[in-house]
């Protein structure tokens, strides 16, 4: 046991010795994690949601009647409309509106980038939603054009959503005056003759509750880990994910030193002296082991301390995380056995870590693919690092994630097992 | 000319000696753009509509007709399910947005003039806007229907109340299937038409990605040939090479165009297959797409070989490149939409190439641009890979 912890500190040493790489290795997923949060407009507030804000867009109005006067305000509204119609203070949170008559111009300027979309309300507009004649003309439709710069198709598709949403509005408004007047008609209530009279006066008070009332409600419930306004929180996503992805890069590189050693000659001489195989192998493992333990402490407490994501209760993170390393290293190893030298186990490795990385979803959150690509992941440390952190990150126990530990041991004892077996007989 | 290419072509063949090169640089890339890809399009049904599975816990009117209207608004395709339970069981997280919850009592709260609520269960994917909106347009209209019935009945009351309950029953039906078909055939609508002359209805999630894994795997891949440079220091390789009758200027040439060449055999095989199993239509002028490719390889080729002259182990090459290809394609835009950033970010990360690689792929791919669009990120990468090269060169130790 003393000459696998000497070969151990031996290789711990030599890592530390190597303070660039060690630098880099543990800055690296930090760095990734803090340009996460600076693009999600969150750092050090573990915010991350969505940054759609004030979208600069331009809106020309060609329409010379009440509604499309009402569309433009309602686009850019007062402090006195948003009292009104609280709904409109979501659209004053997310658009920056310029009014102007100059649509050439306009365009131009989403041609060059300066607003995400011009809204160019057509002339008609009003008379679409409510002809001179008091009776819409269903056969004459209105298209406000949403003129939207390429570049920022996002915000353009907002832009066309918010505008889409106000002509809804509208729209019922109009319709709801239109409805009662004529089921008024209809009913004797209110004779023809006098309609055009008495509907403003009848129907202000319904049109006013129809734009004000919105009977249904839409909760969103995200799965996975949410951020304070409910959305999906990407930082929490990324900063394990990244931890995880450079874990199994790391291990892959701590495994390879074997192959360097036999390259470099130290390895046989190690052989000659009196120590067995297994001792020389246990000692490399061992000094892996601690390398990834190390790696994984730094990125636990950076996350915790730069980016105030806290990963769990200490138990249940201690105990996956041991479990965790141990199959990362695992892997590591039987990737260096198969390969015949450093440069081939490091392609190996890429290949390995890559794939892994791609199934487990360590880019792209893993709920987004089909269930057989999900089985498949499973075979990764990645998969159960990614899956398992965020659960104890929302608070599971030791007893929530006894599975995962477990295979993540068994699958590290088998991989430990196989390597073990093949290096023996390569270095026999 | 002629060393230079033997020098590259003898650092192409020993790179490919070893088999597990094929893989990575042959399989892995189309490998790795498949996952990708399948993983992002399982949203989109046959009719690229998106799948909304719909459980339906009410079975009332309202909940049906909610239901007929978001089949009609031609945004998303719906699949029922009894329970949520049973629906995330048989989607065992399968490729969807969001799951559509209509509570027990969503019928019977519209009935009495009270509000409802609906759930939608929602997973991480860019098709969760556009669901959102959907229903978000259907609840309202489903909602506005019901509130002017319901105010249109109670303004004939006080004009003259009803004889009778069967009568205000039936006034109401009368004003509620009145509002519904006005409501269904609006006669304002907004539509979004791109400054390039494309009508979409939102930018395509699946050709943002691919472009952005694109240029992450040309990241990967190049900047991994800083290993080979120390590694070639540190064995002695480069060292011999100086006793062979080829000139300094021959020998690193050689080896940076060894890397480039590997690097463009990759790029082709990742926009070959991704228009061909993924049908991506990476834009509309393959000259354009051509030379912005190339520029960001050279550019990626010559960081390779910076982050080679730096680096004095295996270890620390190893580690800067993983750390460099995902960092600058991060930060760079290939792993979501720049526009959805601060702008502060987006000023910030403009010394960075990657974000100056995506600005011309995004032009391309996602604009439809042509040549003239790319010209100025063309030129800004070279003028970092003249940057990159002098200083890697310069750097560069044989021994």
């Amino acid at each position: 046991m003393k000459q696998v912890l000497n070969i151990a500190w031996k290789d711990i040493k030599h890592m530390l010795r190597d303070r660039t790489g060690l630098v880099i290795n543990l800055a690296a997923p930090l760095l990734l994690t803090l340009a996460i949060a600076f693009a999600f407009s969150g750092i050090g507030s573990g915010s991350s949601d969505n940054g759609l804000k004030n979208i600069p867009v331009l809106v020309v109005n060609h329409d010379s009647g009440q509604f499309g006067a009402e569309l433009v305000q309602f686009l850019n509204p007062s402090a006195a409309d948003i009292a009104s119609y609280p709904n409109l203070q979501q659209i004053k949170d997310l658009l920056t509106v310029t009014v102007t008559s100059d649509e050439a111009g306009a365009r131009q300027q989403v041609n060059d980038g300066q607003a995400a979309a011009v809204i160019i309300i057509p002339a008609g507009f009003s008379d679409s939603l409510l002809p001179t004649g008091g009776t819409a003309n269903s056969q004459t439709h209105s298209v406000v054009q949403v003129f939207g710069d390429s570049n920022q198709q996002l915000k353009a598709s907002v832009t066309e959503s918010v505008v889409q949403s106000i002509i809804n509005q509208m729209v019922a408004g109009t319709v709801a005056g239109q409805v009662a007047i004529q089921q008024l008609i209809s009913s004797g209530r209110l004779p023809a003759a006098n309609a055009a009279q008495q509907a403003p006066s009848l129907i202000q008070p319904l049109v006013q509750n129809t734009l004000s009332t919105n009977l249904v409600a839409l909760d969103r419930q995200v799965e996975g880990p949410t951020s304070s306004s409910g959305g999906f929180d990407w930082l929490t996503y990324m900063a394990p994910s990244m931890a995880v992805l450079y874990l199994m890069f790391t291990m892959s590189q701590s495994a390879r030193t074997i192959l360097q050693e036999k390259q470099m000659g130290t390895l046989p001489r190690m052989l000659v002296s009196p120590v067995s195989r297994s001792t020389v192998l246990g000692g490399k493992l061992l000094g892996a082991y601690a390398d990834g333990l190390l790696l994984m402490a730094v990125l636990i407490l950076g996350g915790k301390f730069l980016f105030n994501i806290s990963y769990g209760a200490f138990l249940p993170v201690l105990l996956f995380t041991l479990a965790l390393v141990a199959a990362a290293t695992a892997w590591g190893m039987i990737e260096a056995a198969f390969a015949r030298s450093a440069a081939q186990a490091n392609q190996v490795g890429w290949i390995i870590n890559l794939s892994f990385a791609a199934l487990a979803g360590n880019f792209v959150p893993r709920t987004s693919f089909p269930v057989w690509m999900q089985q498949i992941g499973y075979i990764s440390p990645n998969a159960w690092g990614i899956e398992t952190y965020g659960k104890l990150i929302r608070g599971a126990s030791v007893a929530d994630i006894w599975p995962a530990i477990a295979i993540l041991v068994a699958m590290a004892i088998v991989l430990f097992g196989l390597s073990s077996i093949i290096f023996k007989r390569r270095f026999a | 000319m002629r060393k230079i290419f033997a020098i590259a072509w003898n650092d192409i063949k020993i790179e490919f000696s070893e088999r597990s090169t094929i893989i990575f640089y042959l399989i892995l890339p189309i490998v790795f753009t498949a996952i990708i890809g399948i993983g992002l399009s399982g949203s989109y049904g046959a009719s690229s509509k998106i799948n909304l599975p719909v459980v339906d816990e009410d079975n009332t009117t309202n909940a049906q007709k909610l239901k007929d209207v978001l089949n009609q608004n031609g945004v998303v395709t719906l699949t029922a399910y009894d329970t949520l339970k049973n629906a995330q069981k048989d989607l065992n997280g399968q490729s969807y947005a969001a799951i559509l919850v209509i509570p027990q009592g969503f019928g019977a709260a519209l009935e009495n003039g009270q509000s409802a609520h609906l759930t939608l269960v929602e997973q991480a994917s860019d098709d969760v806007m556009s669901v959102e909106q959907a229903v978000q347009s259907a609840s309202e209209q489903l909602g506005s229907a019901i509130t002017i019935a319901d105010q249109s009945t109670t303004l004939a009351a006080k004009m003259r109340p009803f004889a009778s309950n069967a009568d205000d029953q039936a006034y109401y039906q009368a004003n509620l299937d009145a509002a519904n078909q006005a409501l269904s055939n609006p006669p304002a609508r907004a539509e979004l038409v791109q400054n390039n002359g494309q009508n979409v209805a939102m930018a395509s999630s699946f050709k943002q990605s691919a472009a952005g894994q694109l240029v992450t795997w040309v990241l990967i891949t190049l900047l991994s040939g800083s290993e080979v440079f120390v590694n070639e220091r540190l064995g002695g390789t480069l060292k011999r090479l100086l006793t062979t009758p080829s000139s300094k200027a021959a020998i690193i040439t050689g080896k940076i165009v060894g890397r480039f060449l590997l690097g463009a055999v990759q790029i082709a095989l990742l926009v070959g297959v991704g228009a061909l199993l993924f049908k991506i239509n990476w834009g509309q002028d393959p000259l354009a797409l051509t030379v912005i490719l190339t520029a960001f390889a050279i550019t990626g080729t010559a960081l390779g070989v910076m982050l080679g002259a730096f680096a004095r182990t295996s270890r620390q090459a190893g580690g800067l490149s993983v750390m460099l290809s995902m960092l600058l394609a991060a930060l760079g835009g290939a792993w979501w939409p720049m526009e959805i950033t601060p702008a502060a970010y987006q000023t910030a990360v403009k010394v960075l190439p990657s974000t100056w690689a995506m600005s011309g792929l995004t032009n391309v791919v996602m604009s439809g641009q042509g040549l003239t669009a790319i010209l100025p990120q063309t030129g800004i990468l070279l003028g970092f890979a003249v940057v990159f090269f002098t200083i890697g060169v310069w750097k560069l130790k044989f021994e």
